[in-house]
């Protein structure tokens, strides 16, 4: 096996990916070879560091700010039962079409009560279930699907 | 331990008490943060992506499976809601961005450079060079190599979910690191 060969493997090598074959050749081959010895070292450094990265501290008063929005959001449900007719029928028609391209769709139910318009495009969630008892969970509504109702 | 408080937590949001998703918040905060951070590369769309995030799993607490860990899901929702938002914010090419050229010259000036002083880095000065650095790399390896070495996904779902063929994320990935030992290199060589 030559360097290039090596270099290229080096990635399945360190996760021991490959065959025990291919590995046994590459060990073979770094025996030799102190060029891929030192990459092949050094890539297991950088690997495993990266595994071990320190989580970033976010900002201040970050709790804060989301419990805001969970407050506001939890009271919005909370009154506001009109908007469910404008999901539902949104929801219908997305399962009508949804089912004409996967006829295995049964159902989709609404997981969210109340609908803001936030500055990003509205994501609510959508609970799927399929013919064969899976069930998922979504928050892609295709958009152009959903804002015809 | 604190698996169980998660759980007692987000039965309580079921129950309809939302004051108790605070616990929830700052439990993973730092790490929402993080892994938004690295996918949309910067603090200040991090920040919003990482909120929305939680304001996301708030508002499906309801089919949250409390039997299973929170840790996994809302770490899922995150990687969807920064990729998505990387998507709004660089049209669909953002993947495709040509820097090549620039980082494939960084790694082959060394290449036949002698001892590879990155050898001899201790284990805390590579983590906290590695920090800093892997923020300046392009999106195209930062997006795949934090998914991959960091938030531990298969190659498989990494391709899916960025919508590019196996042997382009590798590529990405190999390029990436290459890019990365490079910067690491340079900062050495400044530091000297
Ligand atoms: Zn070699």
């Amino acid at each position: 096996m030559d360097c290039r060969k090596v270099l290229s493997l080096m990635d399945e090598y360190l996760e021991n990916k490959l065959p025990e074959e291919v590995s046994q050749e590459i060990n073979l081959h770094t025996k030799e070879c102190v060029n891929c010895m030192a990459e092949i070292n050094i890539n297991r450094v950088l690997v495993s560091a990266l595994s071990t990265l320190p989580d970033k501290k976010a900002p201040v008063r970050f709790a804060d700010a989301v419990m805001n929005q969970v407050l506001t959001e939890y009271e919005e449900s909370e009154n506001n039962e009109d908007s469910e007719s404008i999901m539902d029928r949104l929801t219908a028609f997305w399962v009508l079409t949804a089912q004409s391209v996967k006829p295995s769709l049964t159902g989709v139910k609404m997981m969210t009560r109340s609908f803001s318009f936030t500055k990003y495009i509205p994501r609510p969630t959508f609970r799927i279930r399929w013919g064969d008892d899976r069930q998922e969970s979504l928050t892609k509504l295709p958009l152009a699907v959903g804002f015809r109702w | 331990m604190d698996d169980i408080r998660d759980r007692d937590l987000i039965i309580n949001c079921q129950n309809g008490d939302p004051s108790s998703f605070r616990g929830i918040v700052e439990r993973y905060q730092n790490k929402v943060y993080s892994t938004a951070f690295r996918i949309v590369g910067n603090s200040y769309d991090a920040e919003d992506v990482a909120q929305e995030a939680f304001l996301t799993a708030y508002k499906a607490i309801d089919i949250f499976d409390t039997e299973k860990p929170f840790s996994p899901w809302i770490t899922r929702i995150t990687v969807n809601m920064s990729i998505d938002f990387l998507r709004r914010q660089k049209s669909q090419k953002w993947l495709l961005e040509s820097d090549d050229n620039d980082f494939q010259n960084m790694s082959n000036r060394i290449k036949s450079e002698e001892p590879d002083p990155l050898e001899k880095l201790e284990a805390w000065e590579l983590l906290d060079m590695l920090g800093k650095l892997i923020e300046n790399l392009p999106t195209k390896y930062r997006v795949p190599i934090t998914l991959y070495h960091i938030e531990d996904m298969t190659y498989d779902e990494i391709s899916e979910f960025l919508e590019i063929p196996m042997g382009t994320l590798k590529t990405y990935l190999y390029r990436g690191k290459e890019a990365l030992k490079a910067m690491i290199r340079n900062e050495i060589a400044v530091k000297v």
